[in-house]
């Protein structure tokens, strides 16, 4: 097993010590290499079903642990977390091989085709959400890879965790990971990680990645911050039992991890007008003050605060004359916000489980509102009438949406969810093998 | 003279120090006032169940938040007589707060009891070197119009404005400066944090420094906003005893906001004056208080806490009293430290922030405006 230097004790890793970290991973991949894909893929999926098992120690770890290192509330913790495991379940890495690569069994050398990982991959992991690192690590090794995992400093605890129950289950496949981290922009450490590693996978605002690419000579692949919304039909609020409905599920996608995700909602359409989006948003607001209970608010800096309490202010003391917007809160305190606003502009908000809530006459009037921002669309939820599901689901693919979800569970992705519309392993290997249309 | 209600002249009467009513008097007196006065205030404290009938002390009465003074619905009693602007350098000029002011005597006569209490306690008057712009220049400043009302107030008939429509003019400023060495008179340094950076950056590199006369003194305001570079407290005093000869003991930071009337002033001139050994602290005059609340949960924070700097200021009688800026400080020793200011940085996501986007748009739309 690797040592995990620098992983969760509050000093970083140093450039020495990630690049033994990084020599020590290559040959480590050399067993895996050996090893058919079908026999990792098995394995991978013992621990991932021993982190879904409630049981577990190493879930029973990263429950005690993890509250105190991310800030999120332990009920949040022990809800949560297996949601971020969960699609790792078979089939679902086996399948997503297939889809991806058209059959799993390339990884080995397949009927003359053979897709190889890349030697080592680097996961630039963000911290906003902890256990972001369980599908980066499952897919790399999945694809018979090693890879260095840089936590972020949202979340030092997971990855290192991660790892030690990949080692204790298979010591192979423990030697090919590794859990480090650094102060981002650390140029001295990023240079001797970026020159150790084959392709780089990073997350990260625009200007973060650009700066990363600048000064990565490794194949780079970023991931941009995004932005998720719903919609809810006419037809929907018609009916009181699909409104409380989506009521419930849309409170529960902007709860989980106090709306941190890139899939957590900070929008949503509501077909009707505003005085119909205002009773939905009274709904809503009961549903998010219970979930306020249940799963409570994590930490938040004083600066959180005051951008939530910004918000408010602004909905507030809007222009009078004008339709006021509806403004509804947790009281004095910023656990939760929502704000019916009468003119819909498709703007994000604070986060911290803050929303805004738009009417629009018909959907139809969705795309010129999606149009301006569409680069940086994510998610979306969505309760629509049966028969609409499709249009609309065409419309948000038109409009550049990646991931399309029921409400309550935008934050439940499987891994066909093309993040950034981008394929998962697909772009990670390359491959060889005879050239068919060069047969003779 | 525009018809106000009787509650200023009692201020007023409170500021000069002719009247002993208790500032907590006074203070629910003014929450009457601008709850019966002010509708967007009203509608406020309606949606807060709050009214004079349940506000029994100065501390309950509802803070309206500092964006209440960026949006249209004005907070005044009455017709204004003066709007002032906040620069805006600090959030973009789309987001400016405008005080409007029903009764500008409340605004001069704070500022002036503010500047005798802690700039000029021992003296009468001294010349003045105003770095800050002449009022005319910057009609909507609110520091502009208090530095005009310090030179008529305190200014010696050579007071000068060392800057123009140009910018700083050090010519005219050197030569000033030297003129206090030569003949020993006192002079005051009325200047932006940013302004400031500059001419000691000037000075330093023109290898200029002075021996001002002791007990000249210098006033800055602004801290980051507008600067070229950042520079601490510690290397600002510093730097001042190197190129004017002023010790920190003379070298007044002061808070201010153009949404206040009132304003609050490092507290060592007014300490030394007194006698008083204390560490360097924000003090103001007793018409206005300053308490900080848990930004979690808007109750006054735990002393020495940090928390969010929530003023009750009575010179602010016409528009809005209590006001919650997103200042953050704690409380020492009767006056009040400032820590920062909340930047409203939203929560660590991999969602595009607020910030982000606000920055994004408003880049995209200086763009679509072209060059000037």
């Amino acid at each position: 097993m690797i040592g995990l230097a620098g992983a969760a004790d509050s000093r970083g890793s140093t450039a020495d010590e990630v690049a033994a970290l990084a020599a020590a991973l290559r040959p480590a991949r050399q067993r895996l290499s050996r090893r058919p894909a079908g026999e990792i893929l098995a394995t991978l999926e013992t621990v991932v079903m021993s982190w879904l098992d409630e049981n577990s120690r190493w879930r029973r770890e990263a429950e005690r642990e993890l509250p105190s290192a991310t800030g999120f509330s332990p009920e949040m913790v022990r809800f949560a977390l297996p949601w971020m495991l969960e699609a790792l379940r078979p089939p679902g890495l086996g399948a997503l091989l297939d889809a991806e690569l058209g059959d799993g069994r390339v990884l080995d050398d397949f009927g003359g085709r053979h897709a190889r990982g890349p030697g080592l991959i680097l996961h630039i992991v963000p911290g906003n959400l902890p256990a972001l690192a369980a599908v980066p690590v499952v897919l790399s090794l999945a694809i018979k890879s090693s890879a260095l995992i840089k936590a972020g400093s949202g979340d030092r605890v997971f990855p290192a965790l991660f790892a030690r129950s990949l080692a204790e289950v298979d010591a192979d496949l423990g030697a090919c990971i590794a859990a480090c981290y650094w102060r981002g922009g650390d140029r001295t450490v990023e240079a001797a990680a970026f020159a150790a590693a084959d392709l780089v996978v990073a997350s990260g605002d625009d200007a973060t990645l650009a700066e990363i690419r600048a000064r990565c000579s490794a194949r780079f692949i970023g991931h941009g911050h995004k932005i998720s919304f719903a919609v809810i039909d006419a037809e929907v609020l018609r009916s009181s039992a699909l409104t409380a409905a989506a009521a419930t599920g849309l409170a529960l996608d902007v709860a989980i991890w106090d709306q941190r995700g890139c899939l957590s909602p900070q929008l949503c359409f509501v077909e009707g007008h505003f005085d119909q989006a205002s009773s939905f948003a009274h709904l809503l607001a009961g549903e998010l003050d219970r979930l306020s209970a249940r799963l409570p608010s994590g930490d938040k800096s004083v600066e959180e605060h005051v951008a939530i309490r910004r918000f408010r202010a602004e909905a507030e003391w809007a222009a009078p004359g004008r339709q006021r917007p509806l403004l509804l809160g947790s009281g004095a305190t910023t656990d939760w916000t929502v704000v019916v606003e009468p003119h819909p502009v498709f703007r994000p908000t604070p986060l911290g489980r803050s929303l805004r809530i738009l009417p629009l006459q018909d959907l139809s009037q969705l795309p010129p509102l999606l149009e301006p921002v569409r680069s940086s669309l994510e998610g979306a939820g969505r309760a629509v009438a049966p028969g609409r599901e499709a249009k609309l689901d065409q419309l948000l693919a038109a409009a550049g949406v990646h991931h399309i979800a029921p409400l309550g569970a935008m934050q439940r992705p499987t891994l066909s969810w093309k993040q950034g519309g981008r394929p998962r392993v697909a772009d990670w290997v390359s491959w060889s093998g005879e050239d068919e249309s060069g047969r003779r | 003279m525009p018809a106000v209600h009787g509650v200023h002249e009692e201020v007023l009467a409170f500021i000069e120090g002719r009247h002993a009513e208790p500032f907590e008097t006074l203070a629910l007196a003014v929450f009457r006032h601008q709850f019966e006065s002010i509708g967007p205030y009203w509608q406020f404290c309606q949606d807060r169940g709050s009214s004079p009938d349940t506000v029994q002390a100065w501390g309950q009465i509802p803070p309206v938040p500092i964006q209440a003074f960026k949006q249209p619905a004005d907070l005044c009693c009455a017709i204004p007589q003066r709007i002032f602007l906040s620069s805006g350098t600090s959030e973009g000029p789309t987001r400016r707060s405008r005080h409007c002011m029903p009764d500008p005597r409340l605004y001069r006569c704070s500022a002036i009891a503010g500047l005798r209490r802690f700039l000029f306690p021992d003296v009468a008057r001294m010349r003045i070197i105003s770095l800050v712009h002449p009022a005319d220049l910057l009609p909507d400043s609110s520091l502009a119009q208090m530095v005009a009302w310090a030179v008529e107030e305190f200014g010696e008939a050579d007071s000068t404005y060392a800057i123009d429509g140009d910018g700083i003019n050090y010519q005219l400023l050197v030569d000033s400066l030297q003129a206090a060495e030569r003949t020993g008179r006192l002079c005051c340094i009325f200047t932006t944090t940013a302004a400031l950076l500059r001419v000691l950056d000037h000075a330093r590199a023109h290898d200029l420094s002075f021996r001002l006369p002791h007990g000249s003194r210098l006033m800055d305001t602004g801290g980051d906003k507008g600067a070229h570079r950042r520079m601490s407290r510690n290397g600002i005093l510093n730097a001042c005893w190197s190129t004017f000869a002023i010790p920190g003991y003379f070298c007044v930071n002061e808070y201010g906001m153009s949404e206040l009337s009132s304003q609050a002033y490092d507290s060592v001139i007014a300490d030394r004056v007194r006698g008083v050994h204390s560490a360097r602290r924000k003090l103001s005059g007793p018409w206005m208080r300053t308490v900080v609340l848990d930004p979690a949960t808007l109750n006054p924070s735990s002393p020495g806490q940090r928390g969010l700097l929530c003023h009750y200021d009575l010179a602010n009688a016409g528009t809005a009293m209590a006001v919650l800026t997103e200042d953050i400080g704690c409380l020492v020793d009767g006056g009040f430290e400032i820590v920062g200011r909340a930047a409203g940085a939203e929560a660590r996501g991999c969602s595009l922030t607020l910030t982000q986007w606000t920055a994004a748009a408003e880049f995209a739309t200086l763009q679509a405006r072209g060059p000037g």
